[in-house]
Formats: structure tokens, sequence, C-alpha cells
């Protein structure tokens, strides 16, 4: 896969635009991932999506591969956000509707009502957070990235990555746990 | 619930429906650098001599330390090994010089000790070449002292007196000449006679004429004849033995080393130096 994407990096240096085409089906969707959970809006997530590869396209000549192409996508990806929340100056988090429908795996039945009662404020909670915590969130959990890549694409340090990431899982614990406490 | 589930959760994030058309349209935004643009990309990358240029500036400098420490060392190995072989050479002349140098210094000191010697007795020597060197001359002088006295006194005694003898009959005889000689002047208006044969009648004889030295052969010389009576100067008479002269006056006189005769312009004869 790493290979592979590499190879269609090289060549989409030399202008190959079925190089391109192929690398664009591998990572869009991720891409568009990304920036609906961050968005909350379909239209605006495509254009920032567009805007991401459009701007991939002019800078592929300068990517040495001193990074992983996933990094690196995530890195632009993340200006691109940082650029529109600037201009746009607003956040619209996720409707509880939204993350209804978003169907969550669950084995039983059972198991499943209460998981997706779960998954529902968890994905709550994660909307609450302050941004850069937020936004690590999303590219360590939601987008897969390791705790290095991440740090790459936000330009920050690992050890900031780690204490975002660990204050965010206690805050939602002590938030659910508050929670359950309330119900019973 | 504890951080696992939660994480566990949250890596499950709900998946998400594709808009229809957004591969489309991004497949359409495809542009894709040429392959000149990515030439200048290229030119960026540093070159190998700018990448390596200050590990090989420091591994230069090392390898000229390297090299300085190697030629030090060398050298100072070398000065070493002579100082070692000049240590070991004196060492050896140490042991060697003192038995043959010591009756070399013997010989040396007794040659000295005889120059010096020498030298004072050259300088004595020639102390002495020069006191003989003044005897000699003292004795030359002493010789020609004793020279001059043995010619003086190399007559005898008894030939001493005969000639004391003569020489006194000769001034007599010289005197019997002047007083004849102004006798005869008287007469003839103070002129004195110009030869003996003129003034015979105012002689006693005829031997007072001759110098009575020797065989009494030899006559008196008229050196001025005809001379005035009255020019008490002028030589009349001269006794070529005995060195003596008779003046116009009458008066004898002897000549002396210094004294001589000397002719005047008028033809007189006078006593001169």
């Amino acid at each position: 896969m790493g290979s592979t994407t590499e190879e269609l990096c090289r060549r989409c240096k030399t202008g190959d635009a079925e190089a391109a085409s192929e690398l664009l089906g591998l990572h869009y969707e991720r891409i568009f991932a990304y920036f609906r959970r961050l968005c909350g809006h379909e239209a605006d997530a495509c254009d920032l999506t567009q805007k991401t590869f459009c701007k991939v396209w002019r800078s592929i000549g300068s990517y040495e591969g001193r990074a992983a192409f996933p990094t690196w996508l995530h890195g632009i990806a993340h200006h691109v956000y940082v650029d529109w929340r600037r201009v746009k100056n607003h956040f619209d988090s996720q409707s509880d509707e939204w993350w209804l429908t978003c169907a969550a795996e669950g084995p039983s039945p059972l198991e499943e009502v209460v998981g997706r009662e779960l998954s529902h404020q968890l994905y709550g909670l994660v909307e609450d957070l302050e941004e850069p915590t937020r936004e690590t969130v999303h590219l360590h959990y939601y987008q897969g990235l390791t705790i290095q890549e991440t740090a790459e694409a936000l330009a920050i340090a690992t050890s900031t990555v780690k204490y975002r990431l660990r204050a965010a899982v206690d805050l939602m614990k002590q938030k659910l746990l508050k929670t359950e406490s309330q119900k019973l | 619930m504890n951080s696992d589930q939660i994480e566990k959760l949250l890596r499950k994030p709900p998946r998400l429906a594709i808009p229809r058309g957004l591969r489309e349209r991004l497949e359409a935004d495809i542009q894709l650098p040429t392959e000149r643009r990515s030439e200048p990309v290229r030119d960026h990358a540093p070159s190998f001599l700018k990448r390596w240029l200050p590990a090989l500036s420091v591994a230069l400098w090392l390898l000229a330390c390297v090299v300085i420490l190697g030629v030090q060392s060398h050298t100072l190995s070398n000065l070493r090994q002579a100082n070692d072989a000049l240590r070991t050479a004196v060492t050896e002349m140490q042991q060697v010089a003192p038995a043959s140098a010591e009756p070399e210094l013997t010989r040396l000191r007794a040659d000295a000790e005889e120059v010096r010697r020498l030298r004072a007795e050259m300088a004595r020597a020639t102390a002495q070449l020069d006191q003989l060197k003044a005897i000699r001359a003292e004795n030359e002088r002493l010789s020609e002292q004793l020279k001059s006295a043995h010619a003086s006194a190399s007559l005898a005694p008894e030939q001493d007196f005969f000639a004391k003898a003569d020489n006194v009959k000769c001034i007599n005889n010289l005197k019997q000449v002047g007083l004849g000689a102004r006798m005869w002047a008287n007469d003839h208006n103070e002129a004195l006679p110009t030869s003996f044969d003129q003034m015979q009648n105012e002689l006693p004889n005829k031997s007072v004429l001759f110098c009575p030295a020797g065989e009494a052969t030899v006559q008196y010389e008229i050196v001025s004849p005809g001379a005035p009576e009255t020019d008490p100067q002028v030589v009349y008479a001269y006794c070529r033995r005995h060195n003596k002269v008779v003046l116009c006056d009458g008066s004898v006189q002897s000549l002396g080393k210094t004294s001589k005769l000397v002719v005047r312009p008028d033809g007189k004869t006078v006593l001169g130096r």
C-alpha cells in the first residue's frame, strides 16, 4: 500500500493523470469524512475536499517523501480547515440527528441500543471539546493516524498530541460517569 | 465505562455517505505540474558538496592535525635518537680521555714551562747583547783614544826629547830670521827682503835659515816677499816640518789643526781658518 502510494506520487510528479486519479480514489473519502465530521455541512466538506486536493496537485512536486503521504495530505487538510475556520469564524457542531443516522455497529440488539446511545453521547462530547483537542481526536481516532503522524499533520510535538488525547478521554470519561449517575 | 472502551468507540466512527459526483469533480480539478516545473524543485536540493562541506572541513582539519602530529612525533624521535647517540659518544670519550690525556697533558705542561724558560733566557740574552754592543762601542771609542794617545806618545823618550829640542831650535831660528828681516827693512823703506840672500849680513850664520829637524837641509820658505814691516798679520816665513810661521812683526806662531795659510788678494799670505 505504502509503496503503491509512493509510486503513484512519483508518477504524479511526472504529470501522470492516471496516477493522480488512482491516488485520489485512495484518499478522497477519508479527507471528505474528516471535513464532514469537522464542518457539519456536506457542501462545505465537499468544497474543502476540493481545495485540499487542488493544493495537493499544486504541491505534489515539493513532496519528498519525508513523511507518509496520508500524513502530508492530512497536514494540507488541516491548514485548509484552519483557513476556512478563520474566514467563517463559526463552529457548527453536528446535530444529534446526524449522529443518530450514523450507524454504529453492535453485536446484539440490546447492546446495539446501549452502544448507540453511548456512541451518541460520546460523539457529542467530542464536538464539545476545545478546537485543538477536537481536531487532534478527529485525526487520531476518526482518521486513524498514529500519534507521530498526527503530530506531523498538526505540526506539533508528539507529547502534545498524547497530552491532548489523554485530557480528552479523561474529560469524556468524567462527563459520561456524571451523566450515568444523574440517570440513576 | 473506562478509557479503553471510550478509545475503542472513538476508533469506530460513524460511516459517512459520499456525495455523488464528488469524485468526478475532484478528478476534473486535477492539474498536475509539468516535468519542467518540477526541475527547479530538484535544483533546490542541496548539492553534495554543500551538504557535506561542514563534515569535509572538519575531516580535513582533523587530518591536518594528525599529519602535523605525525611529523612532530617523527622529528622528535629523530632528535631523541641523535641525543642518545651524542650522549653515548660523550660517555665513551670521558671514559677514554683520562688514560691517554694525562701523559700528553704533562708533556704539554713541560713544553709550556720550557717555552717560558727559553723566553726568559732569550730576554736575558737580548739584554746581554745590548750590553755587549754598548761595551763594544765603548771599547771602540777607547781604542780610538788609545790609538791617538799612542800616536802622540808613540815616540820614545829620547826621541821625544830631541823632537822638543828641534822644535825649540826651529822657533829660535824663525825668530832670528824675523829679526834679521826687520833689521834689513829698517834700511830698505820698511819692506822685508824678498830672499834670504838679501839679508845675509843681518843674520848670525846661514844655519838659522834651515829647520834643525832631521838632516837640517830643509830651508824655511818666504811666503810674503817684500811684505811691509808694519802689517803684523802678514806671514813672512813658514816651516813646513814644524808647521810654524814667523809674522812680519817678528813673532813666531804654531799653526793648529784649525789654522791654515790664506793668500790675500794683494798676494800677501795671512793666517786663516
